[in-house]
């Protein structure tokens, strides 16, 4: 599926130079990729929400002019998705966008995407990163309750999320209530759903 | 009223009515974004969080989408149809819509129905600006020249054909359009766009959005156009040019506890004109004369809102509007106070309850001419509703099932209720069927009960009298409301992940509708003339049925089409005491068929091609010819910022009727081709 989805880029460039009946079958063949695409289109917007409502502790920023740096660990889901999000002001910050393949490889991030590819390294991720200030995002079953702060669910075929609020405390990270009364509630001792 | 229903349905999670809407606009955005390149790639990056948790996506493991929850004809016009549409009013941009008979009777004025009855004082369609009802008292109807607002700035159109009465009131009998502008935080930074054209002579829009503060938002706009006259039937150029300015602003507060406040409003003045016939008194008795008319206005409206997704949303809405037009012979100002509150909140997991209360005042003052007066001239209302729905989903959520009514209090008929029973059945993600009963009135018109309307003067020789007659609409305070019951079937189904079809059918049945009864002569010593009075009476019922398809489907990345289709047949029947020979005809002055096809195309270097093809069948009672018209659509952005489009529109003919006035003999004329130019430049 995601291969298919870097393919996305030249199968649209190859359609508009095809004839019409040509094309309009590609069209089809090409549903997967849009729908994934589009997900991830989603995602990447929501995670520009989550700049502007996730306050961070003032020393994970070295000076006003820094940037919140957005990285995605793993292979890539949001494509060219992810530059829509690229550069965009929150909140008076520069949102900058990051991709790594490994672990070892991360600087400092404020907000980590953890791609599925990586969910078997989960627990190491999230071991490494103890009290750090850093936003963990994923979309793994169970990412939030197991220590990741905000994991993306799909209901009714809409994207929602649910905020592990002891998993942002300890990451020293002030939600907004807004995003709180939005989000479904995970607490460690006891799920609870607000 | 339906702004503050709207935003609630919108936000709660998993309530039935809430999904028809919400998850019909959806289906709409994502098919909205056919993206040529990759650097094309839809943002979605100013819709706030709760649009966001809106958005239908098909997960990976569902290839399908789930279809619209509607138990209703729904259908949405996004910002971006309208975009590509070059449509550049309220009314040419509802011609998307299936089920919508747009007709322009000359450069300033539409008739404008939704499932037949069309004229320019078409009554059975209550349209909404933000949730503020834009319907006149005076006629029951709309002024189209006047409901206006940025056209950038609207973030929607949801048009709902068929009774929305239980929820939006009187009035609502066949259909409701809610127009829905984005929010003042969708609209930070600033927006140019000016152009000319040779029917829309000049144009220019501009609007500047900010944040006042982090929970604060603004946007100013002013905007002005200026609209050519039309030609006549025989070619010669009509009196019917129309200028217009107007000015407004809109703020909204978010707080982070999910309280939001917007507080809006608009001014506009509008200087049109058009060639009317008027009845007189002296010979000839009847003058051809052009007309200025001078509209002008304004209002303001706030809003407060709290909403809790897991429990409960409660919003209160104040409006003030203040309108006026003034002719030669005919004017009319018009002052509404009006003030809602609404509140939703769960009783369990599958039964959810809505309900509201409603109050309206409206003043108006007329201006009184031998042609045209309403007695008294000072009129004041009252309307006091209430309403109440149900939601009930059952069988896994698959079948939901709406109960609710409207109950309203108003000054002429006294307490109307209208109750309707809604439900949908989804067996799978990508189809649904709906079915739904409603009734629902038209309540009656200022006109209706207290104008009088002297349509006709016939000389002393015609009728071998021995003063002149004149033939009158008089209004009658026993006219009683319209009413309708509606049958309501349609089925939605996704055969293909870039295909969605929609089915709506429909059988309408009338009683009580407006006749026109002859009434004994009125002689009075006091009177140069005898008065035939045609008093306002309820002796017509009718039926109408119907089919409305609409088609949406997003071929390729960069290639998308939407047609619909409707099919209106109508049978109205006089009772059998009834003396109206006239008003069994207007059947004849409505379209049987209808056809809209639009092609979107998203080309290399940045260009947008986007095609419209319309068909409208023949009036025969207004000997107006059936039409086939395209609208062409190049747009070109060679920057982020800047965006060049050049419109042809009714590019077919050289001009074509498309409707003419039923009351008041203003002159029609004919719709030429057209060809505008715009830049658009935004900061």
């Amino acid at each position: 599926m995601k291969v298919l989805f870097k393919m996305t880029g030249q199968c649209k460039r190859l359609s508009i130079m095809a004839s019409i009946i040509l094309v309009s079958s590609m069209g089809y063949a090409a549903d997967t990729d849009l729908s994934v695409n589009k997900e991830y289109q989603v995602k990447a917007a929501f995670m520009y929400n989550f700049a502007k409502f996730v306050e961070w502790p003032e020393h994970a920023f070295p000076d006003d002019s820094s940037s919140i740096i957005l990285c995605v660990l793993g292979e890539n889901p949001f494509g060219t998705a992810i530059n829509s999000i690229d550069g965009k002001i929150a909140e008076g910050k520069r949102l900058e966008v990051r991709l790594y393949e490994n672990l070892e490889d991360i600087g400092q991030c404020h907000i980590l995407f953890i791609s599925s590819s990586k969910a078997e390294e989960l627990p190491v991720i999230l071991a490494s990163l103890k009290n750090r200030s850093v936003l963990t995002v994923g979309d793994i079953e169970d990412f939030a309750k197991r220590g990741g702060v905000i994991n993306f669910i799909t209901k009714n075929n809409r994207i929602h999320f649910e905020i592990n609020v002891n998993a942002a405390q300890r990451a020293h990270l002030k939600i907004s209530s807004k995003l709180a009364n939005l989000a479904k509630i995970i607490r460690e001792s006891a799920e609870g759903d607000n | 009223m339906i702004s503050i229903i709207l935003p609630i349905l919108i936000y709660a999670g998993s309530w039935c009515v809430q999904k028809r809407l919400a998850a019909f606009l959806c289906l709409t955005i994502i098919v909205a974004a056919p993206a040529y390149s990759t650097a094309q790639t839809h943002d979605y990056t100013d819709l706030s969080l709760e649009d966001l948790m809106d958005i239908e996506i098909t997960s990976v493991s569902k290839r399908s989408q789930k279809i619209s929850e509607a138990a209703a004809a729904v259908f949405v016009i996004t910002n971006k149809d309208i975009q590509r549409s070059g449509a550049a009013s309220i009314p040419e941009i509802l011609r998307m819509a299936p089920g919508i008979h747009v007709a322009r009777i000359d450069a300033n004025k539409w008739a404008v129905t939704s499932r037949g009855f069309n004229g320019r004082f078409a009554n059975k369609l209550l349209v909404l600006i933000d949730g503020r009802s834009v319907y006149t008292p005076l006629f029951s109807g709309v002024f189209w020249d006047v409901q206006d607002t940025l056209i950038d700035d609207i973030d929607r159109i949801e048009i709902i054909r068929g009774p929305g009465a239980s929820l939006w009131g009187a009035n609502a009998v066949n259909g409701v359009i809610n127009i829905i502008t984005k929010k003042a935080s969708e609209t930070n930074g600033g927006l140019f766009c000016a152009g000319i054209g040779t029917e829309d002579k000049h144009f220019g829009n501009i609007r500047y959005g900010a944040k006042l503060n982090a929970e604060t938002d603004y946007r100013i706009f002013a905007k002005y156009f200026n609209r050519d006259y039309s030609l006549d039937s025989q070619g010669h150029k009509a009196e019917d040019k129309w200028d217009s300015l107007r000015a407004g602003f809109r703020m909204d507060w978010q707080s982070t506890d999910n309280e939001s406040v917007t507080i809006q409003g608009d001014i506009y003045n509008n200087h049109s004109g058009d060639t009317i016939t008027i009845s007189t008194i002296a010979p000839p008795y009847s003058n051809v004369t052009d007309e200025d008319n001078i509209s002008k206005g304004g209002n303001i409206l706030a809003r407060w809102k709290i909403q809790n997704p897991a429990s409960s949303s409660m919003s209160v809405q104040i409006y003030y509007d203040s309108a006026e037009f003034k002719t030669e012979f005919l004017g009319s100002k018009y002052d509404t106070l009006d003030i809602d509150f609404s509140h939703l909140f769960s009783l369990s997991d599958s039964h959810k309850l809505m309900w509201g209360l409603g109050y309206r005042f409206i003043h108006e003052n007329n201006k009184n001419s031998f042609y045209s007066s309403m007695h008294p001239d000072v009129l004041n209302d009252k309307i006091l509703s209430a309403f109440i729905q149900g939601d009930t989903t059952l069988m896994d959520d698959s079948l939901c099932i709406t109960m609710g009514s409207k109950f309203e209090r108003n000054d002429y008929t006294g307490f109307e209720i209208q109750p309707n029973i809604r439900a949908i059945w989804s067996p799978r993600m990508d189809q649904a069927v709906w079915a739904s009963i409603s009734r629902a009135v038209r309540t009656p018109s200022h006109s209706e009960t207290y104008g009088e309307l002297k349509r006709y003067v016939y000389p002393p020789e015609r009728l071998g009298t021995s003063l002149p007659v004149a033939i009158t609409m008089m209004g009658d305070k026993n006219f009683e409301s319209e009413v309708v019951i509606a049958y309501e079937i349609g089925y939605r189904i996704r055969p293909a992940q870039r295909l969605s079809l929609d089915i709506a059918t429909f059988y309408n049945d009338y009683e009580r509708l407006l006749s026109g009864e002859p009434g004994p002569l009125i002689y009075s010593p006091l009177l140069p003339y005898i008065i035939f009075p045609f008093k306002a009476n309820n002796k017509m019922s009718g039926i109408t049925y119907g089919v409305e398809l609409s088609a949406d489907w997003d071929m390729l990345d960069w290639w998308r089409f939407q047609a619909s289709y409707t099919r209106l047949m109508l049978d109205y029947k006089m009772d059998s005491n009834s003396f109206d020979f006239a008003s069994e005809s207007f059947e004849e002055e409505t379209p049987h068929h209808l056809f809209s096809l639009r092609s979107s195309m998203d080309l290399p270097h940045d260009l947008e091609l986007d095609l419209w093809l319309r068909f409208v069948d023949k009036l025969p009672g207004q000997h107006v010819d059936s039409y086939t018209t395209l609208d062409l659509r190049l747009g070109w952005k060679p920057t982020q910022n800047m965006e060049l489009s050049l419109v042809g529109q009714n590019l077919l003919e050289r001009k074509h009727a498309e409707f003419r006035q039923e009351v008041l003999e203003v002159q029609q004329t004919e719709i030429e081709r057209s060809v505008y130019g715009k830049i658009k430049y935004t900061f």
